[in-house]
C-alpha cells in the first residue's frame, strides 16, 4: 500500500487546533467515540451518532476523520454517503476543514470523469478505465467518499488499507440490507481485515430510502435496536448551530411525534443562533419595497415577511381564488402539484427577494416541496414572473432555488418556504402520513436558518398529531398563523 | 447449505401450472399502493429459463441472491469476452452489408479494441475465436456485400403468449434478447463461445435457447413487428447455434423442451410464490439429464462452488442467526425488483398486446410521460444522438423525473415486443440540451451496426426504469457476507466484521459510545 500523506499536514494540524476549541462537550464525545478502538474486551463498539438537523454531524465525522490519521490511528478513511449529493456535501465539509481538494477524492459512476486538482474521480464497476497509476493515486488519497454502490471498486481496487475506519453518514437512508452490503465489501476480507471498525452518523428520524418493503423501510439503528440491546446511550448532537430557537422548537414538536425510540432529547439552539432571523444573519429589510403579488396582497405579503415572524404558517384555505383552483391535481407524471399554493410560493419568494438584501445581494429564498410536479410548476412560474418583472436572476440559480425535500436533506438555507401541495375534500394526503415519508416535512422545515414559511391547507392537513404539532404555537412570539382564524 | 437435503437420483419434472398468476387491472393501472409481497409471477427473462432448466436451484440464487446466468464457458467469457465477441461479428456484418469500406476484419477488430479500451489478453482471445470463425466464414461475408440493412443484431422481444405443451392453453410472459434475426439466410442465430472444435453437439442447452427464442418470436402477433420484418415467416426460419468452430442447425419440433420450458415456469412461479418450493429445489437439483451433488456437479454450471456448494467456516460463530435475519431481507430486495421492473415489463408488453383494446388505449395514457416518452433522432452529432421529444405534453414530466440522479435510461426502436433496445445517457449538462424544448443530447450505447437501419431509427421511444438492478447487486453482496468467514481463532477475536456480526447476534455487550 502506498504511503499516504496529506499534502498540507502543518497547515492541517493547526486549523483543527483552532476549530478543536470551538467543539461542543457532545462533539469531542462523538469524536473520541468514532476515533477509538472497535474491538475491546467487555464490549463492541460501534459508534452512532445521532446528529440532528444543524448539529454539525457531517463536520464532527469529518473532524474524526482527520483527527484519527493525523494521530495515527488509521491509515486511511472511507466515508460512506448515500447519495452521490451528499458524497458531495460531505467533501466540501473536508475542505471547509482545510483539506486540499485533491486529498478528499470523491469516488463516483462517471467513468472518464477525472480531475485530480478537484479530487473527483469516475471509474467503470471494472475499473478499467483507470490506469495504474490513477489506482496509486486513489490508493494513496487519505480520505475516499463515495456511495454504497461504489464499494465494488473500492474493493476490485484494493483502495482502502486495512487500517481503514469506514464511516457510514446520513444512516437514515442505510437500511439493513445497505449495511450488511457495506460490511461485505468493506471488511468481509481474510487477509486484510478492517481495524479501524464502523462509524454511523445520521438522524433516524430523518428520510428513509423509498421502498415498498416494510423490510427495507427500517434504517439499520432500527434494525440494530430490534435484535440487540445497545448498552448505555448513542452520542447525542443537541445543540444546534442552524435554526432560530422559534423553528428550532417547531421541528422538537415534530421530532417528539417522530421518535420511534424512547430516549428523546430536545434540540438546544446555540447562543449564536438563538434569535437569528433574517436582520441577524445580516439582511436589510425594506418593506416599501414589496408590492402586489398575483394571488396575496402587500398587506398580506408584509405581515407574512415581517422579520419578527421568524415562523409563518399559511393556511391555503384562505388564498384568495383568482383564475386557479386551490385544490391539487395530479399530473401526467404521477406526481401532486397545487397552482394556488405554487402561486403564492412564488409570490412570496418574488416578494422576500426584492424586501430583504445584504450588502449588494438580494435574498434568494429556497422554495422546497416533496413532490416533483409542484418543484416543476413553481420554477416554471418563477422564471416567467421574474422575466415579466424585468429581474435578471441566473438560471441556475432559479433551478437550484427551488427542490425536493429528498434532495434538500443536508443543505440550509436562511429562508426557506414549504409547500406541501395537497388539499382536497378527501382530506387525503397520500405519503405525508405515511409513518416514515411524513419525515419529509421534517426534513424540509429544518433546513431553514432565519425564516420559515410553510403552506398548508389547514382543513386537509388538520387532525392529523404530526401536523397539529408543528402548527402548535401558542404564546410564540415569532410565530405568525396565516388564515387561522 | 445443501448437504440438508438429500439428492434425488434425476430431477422430477414439476407439474406444470394450472394457471400463470398475472397482475391484475388495478395493478397494472397503479390503482393500488405498492406494498409486501407482489400478488403476481414474476416476468421471466430467456435466461431465467434456461438456468431454470439447468437446475431448479438456479431459480433461488436467482431469486434470493440476485445471481443469474448459471451456464459458463470459458473463464474469458465470464469477463465479457463473448459480449465482446458477439458485438464485433454485427458490427463487421453491418459493414459488410451496408456497403462500408472494405476493411479486413482484423484491422476493424484493433479499432474495435481500441475503442472499447479492451486489455491485450481480452483482444488475443478474440482474436483467436475470430480466426475460427472467419474460416468458415469469409464466402459468407462476401455474398453479404451491398445486401443493405436486413440483418437485425439483438432484438429485443417479449411476448404474454408463449404456449407450450399439448393444449393445456396456459399462456407465460417471456422477454429476452434475440442474437441475430438473418433474413438474408432466414435464420436465427445464437451465437456462444461455449463448446470446442471437435464437438459434434451443440453446447449445453444452447440449442434450447435458441428454440425458446423461437417460440417467443413465433408468439408474437405480426402487427407488432416493424415493417422491415412483418412480412417474414418465422416458422420457416432455420434455428442456428453458432460456435466459432460449427454452425449447428436445430429442430423446431422438440416435445423434450416443450416439457423442460413449462418445468422451469413451473419452478419460477412456486418458488416466487413459497419459500416451501425452496426446499424442494434443493432435493431436485441438477438437470433432467444429470444430478448434482458435492464431487459430481454439473460442469457448465457457474453456481457450483461459487453459491452452492461451499465451505462452511468457523466464524463468525451466530452465522444460523445472520443467516436467520437476512431471509427476509433477500426477499423484500427481490419483491422490490419484482414491482419496480417486472410490473413494468407486463406493464410495457400488454400496452402493446392484451387482448382488451380498453386496457391497451389506458396502459398507453398512463405510461406515456411517466415511464415512456415517444421520440424521435433528430441527429447524430459525433458518437452521440440529438433526440428530441415528440409529444409536447410530455416534455415537463421528463423534466420532472430528471431531477432524480438515479434514473436510467433505455431507448426502444420498433415496438416493445420486437424492436432494438439500448441503454441511453441524457447529457443534461450539454449544450445540445434544452429540456423545456424537449431536445435532449443523449449517447446511446451499442448503436455500432445499427447504422442504416433507418426504418428502426427514426423515432422510438424513451423507457424510463428506477435501478432495480442495484437491489441485485445488493442481494450479491449479502449473500457473499453470509458465505464468508474465518477459521483461526485468533484472527476472530480481532476481525472488526466477525466480532461485529457475533456482537448483534449473540449475548455480547454492544455500545454506540465510548465508556
Amino acid at each position: 500500500m502506498d504511503e499516504m500523506s496529506f499534502r498540507n499536514r502543518e497547515r492541517l494540524e493547526e486549523t483543527l487546533k483552532n476549530f478543536e476549541r470551538r467543539l461542543n462537550r457532545d462533539q469531542v464525545d462523538a469524536i473520541s467515540s468514532i476515533i477509538d478502538e472497535p474491538v475491546h474486551d467487555d464490549y463492541f463498539l460501534l459508534p452512532i451518532v445521532d446528529g440532528p438537523p444543524g448539529t454539525g454531524k457531517t463536520t464532527v465525522g469529518a473532524y474524526a476523520s482527520l483527527k484519527a490519521i493525523l494521530e495515527g490511528n488509521s491509515q486511511g478513511i472511507l466515508y460512506i454517503a448515500p447519495t452521490n449529493f451528499a458524497a458531495l456535501q460531505a467533501k466540501r465539509a473536508f475542505e471547509r476543514l482545510g483539506m486540499e481538494s485533491s486529498d478528499v477524492v470523491w469516488l463516483n459512476h462517471r467513468s472518464g470523469l477525472r480531475d485530480w486538482n478537484r479530487g473527483v474521480v469516475g471509474a467503470r464497476y471494472d475499473l478499467s478505465d483507470l490506469g495504474p497509476n490513477d489506482i496509486r493515486r486513489l490508493r494513496s488519497a487519505p480520505i475516499i467518499i463515495c456511495t454504497p454502490y461504489m464499494l465494488g471498486r473500492v474493493k476490485k481496487g484494493g483502495l482502502r488499507p486495512s487500517n481503514t475506519k469506514v464511516i457510514i453518514d446520513e444512516f437514515s437512508q442505510i437500511d439493513p440490507a445497505l449495511f450488511f452490503m457495506i460490511l461485505s465489501r468493506t471488511g468481509a476480507n481474510v487477509d486484510r481485515y478492517l481495524r479501524g471498525g464502523y462509524a454511523l452518523l445520521g438522524d433516524p428520524l430523518q428520510l428513509p430510502v423509498v421502498t415498498t418493503q416494510g423490510e427495507l423501510m427500517q434504517n439499520v439503528l432500527e434494525f440494530i435496536l430490534s435484535h440487540h440491546t445497545i448498552d448505555g446511550e448513542l452520542s447525542s448532537l443537541t445543540l444546534q448551530y442552524r435554526m432560530h430557537v422559534e423553528i428550532c422548537e417547531a421541528i422538537n414538536r415534530m421530532r417528539r411525534e417522530l421518535c420511534f425510540w424512547g430516549d428523546f432529547r430536545p434540540l438546544e439552539p446555540s447562543d449564536e443562533v438563538r434569535f437569528r432571523d433574517l436582520t441577524g444573519l445580516g439582511y436589510e429589510y425594506t418593506e416599501q419595497n414589496i408590492k402586489n403579488g398575483h394571488l396575496l396582497t402587500s398587506e398580506g405579503l408584509r405581515e407574512i415577511l415581517d422579520p419578527s415572524h421568524t415562523f409563518v404558517v399559511i393556511n391555503t384555505d384562505k388564498l384568495p381564488r383568482r383564475s386557479t383552483s386551490t385544490n391539487e391535481e395530479r399530473t401526467q407524471s404521477g406526481s401532486w402539484r397545487n397552482n394556488a399554493e405554487a402561486e403564492a410560493a412564488v409570490d412570496i419568494a418574488i416578494a422576500a427577494h426584492q424586501a430583504y438584501h445584504r450588502q449588494n445581494e438580494q435574498l434568494v429564498p429556497q422554495i422546497i416541496s416533496p413532490y416533483n410536479a409542484q418543484v416543476c410548476e413553481i420554477k416554471y412560474r418563477l422564471k416567467s414572473r421574474l422575466q415579466a418583472l424585468g429581474i435578471s436572476v441566473e438560471g441556475k440559480v432559479i433551478e437550484e432555488s427551488v427542490m425536493t425535500a429528498y434532495k434538500s436533506q443536508g443543505r440550509e438555507f436562511p429562508f426557506v418556504i414549504v409547500s406541501l401541495v395537497r388539499k382536497n375534500p378527501e382530506r387525503r394526503i397520500g405519503f405525508l402520513e405515511d409513518e416514515k415519508l411524513r419525515a419529509q416535512v421534517y426534513v424540509a422545515c429544518s433546513r431553514a436558518q432565519g425564516k420559515l414559511v410553510l403552506l398548508m391547507s389547514r382543513e386537509t392537513f388538520g387532525g392529523r398529531d404530526l401536523y397539529d404539532e408543528l402548527v402548535n404555537v401558542k404564546g410564540s412570539r415569532h410565530a405568525l398563523l396565516w388564515g387561522w382564524d | 447449505m445443501s448437504s440438508a437435503y438429500p439428492t434425488r437420483a434425476l430431477r422430477q419434472l414439476r407439474q406444470p401450472l394450472r394457471a400463470w398468476r398475472w397482475p391484475r387491472r388495478e395493478h397494472l393501472l397503479e390503482q393500488v399502493f405498492r406494498r409486501g409481497p407482489p400478488p403476481f409471477d414474476p416476468f421471466p427473462s430467456i435466461q431465467d429459463v434456461i438456468d431454470a432448466v439447468l437446475c431448479p436451484v438456479t431459480v433461488v440464487h436467482r431469486m434470493y441472491h440476485g445471481l443469474h446466468g448459471a451456464l459458463s464457458g470459458p473463464r474469458e467469457i465470464a469477463e465479457g469476452v463473448g459480449r465482446h465477441f458477439h458485438r464485433f461479428v454485427s458490427i463487421l456484418k453491418s459493414n459488410i452489408a451496408l456497403g462500408g469500406k472494405r476493411l479486413d476484419p482484423f484491422t476493424l477488430l484493433r479499432r474495435y479494441c481500441s475503442m472499447e479500451r479492451l486489455d491485450a489478453d481480452s483482444e488475443s482471445h478474440l482474436r483467436r475465436y475470430l480466426s475460427y470463425w472467419l474460416r468458415r466464414k469469409r464466402e459468407s461475408l462476401k455474398e453479404l456485400r451491398g445486401q443493405g440493412p436486413r440483418i437485425f443484431h439483438e432484438v429485443h422481444v417479449s411476448t404474454i403468449n408463449a404456449t407450450f405443451g399439448e393444449e393445456r392453453g396456459v399462456r407465460y410472459p417471456i422477454h429476452g434478447v434475440i442474437d441475430e434475426i438473418d433474413t438474408i439466410s432466414k435464420r436465427i442465430v445464437e451465437r456462444t463461445l461455449r463448446g470446442d472444435e471437435d464437438d459434434p453437439n451443440p453446447p449445453f442447452l444452447e440449442d434450447f435457447q435458441v428454440w425458446l427464442q423461437w417460440k417467443v418470436l413465433t408468439s408474437i402477433s405480426k402487427d407488432l413487428f416493424p415493417d422491415m420484418l412483418r412480412n417474414e415467416d418465422f416458422q420457416d426460419y432455420d434455428l442456428i447455434v453458432e460456435t466459432p468452430y460449427r454452425d449447428f442447425t436445430i429442430e423446431k419440433d422438440q416435445p423434450l423442451f416443450e416439457k423442460w420450458a413449462e418445468d422451469a415456469l413451473a419452478w419460477i412461479s412456486d418458488i416466487a410464490r413459497s419459500s416451501v418450493a425452496v426446499g424442494d429445489a434443493w432435493q431436485n437439483r441438477g438437470h433432467h439429464t444429470r444430478p448434482c451433488s458435492i464431487g459430481n456437479e454439473i460442469e457448465e454450471c457457474g453456481f457450483a462452488w461459487v453459491a452452492c456448494y461451499h465451505r462452511r467456516r468457523r466464524y463468525p460463530e451466530r452465522r444460523s442467526a445472520l443467516h436467520a435475519s437476512l431471509l427476509p431481507i433477500y426477499k423484500a430486495l427481490y419483491n422490490e425488483q419484482i414491482w419496480v421492473h417486472d410490473l413494468l415489463l407486463y406493464q410495457l408488453t400488454k400496452m402493446e398486446q392484451d387482448a382488451d383494446p380498453n386496457l391497451r388505449s389506458e396502459l398507453r395514457r398512463l405510461l406515456t410521460g411517466r415511464k415512456i416518452y415517444p421520440l424521435e433522432i433528430e441527429e447524430k452529432i459525433g458518437d452521440r444522438y440529438c433526440v428530441k421529444i415528440i409529444d409536447e405534453k410530455v416534455r415537463m414530466s421528463l423534466v420532472e423525473e430528471v431531477q432524480d440522479e438515479n434514473l436510467s435510461f433505455d431507448v426502444i426502436f420498433g415496438s416493445f415486443s420486437v424492436g432494438l433496445r439500448r441503454r441511453a445517457y441524457l447529457l443534461l449538462d450539454e449544450r445540445e440540451t434544452k429540456p423545456e424544448d424537449g431536445r435532449y443530447l443523449a449517447y446511446i450505447e451499442g448503436m455500432e451496426g445499427t447504422e442504416g437501419i433507418s426504418a428502426f431509427l427514426l423515432k422510438g421511444l424513451l423507457l424510463k426504469e428506477d435501478p432495480w438492478f442495484l437491489k441485485r447487486l445488493v442481494q450479491q453482496a449479502v449473500f457473499s457476507l453470509e458465505k464468508w468467514g474465518i477459521d483461526r481463532e485468533d484472527r476472530a477475536k480481532n476481525h472488526v466484521v466477525v466480532r461485529l456480526i457475533d456482537t448483534l447476534f449473540g449475548p455480547d455487550t454492544l455500545r454506540a459510545k465510548r465508556r
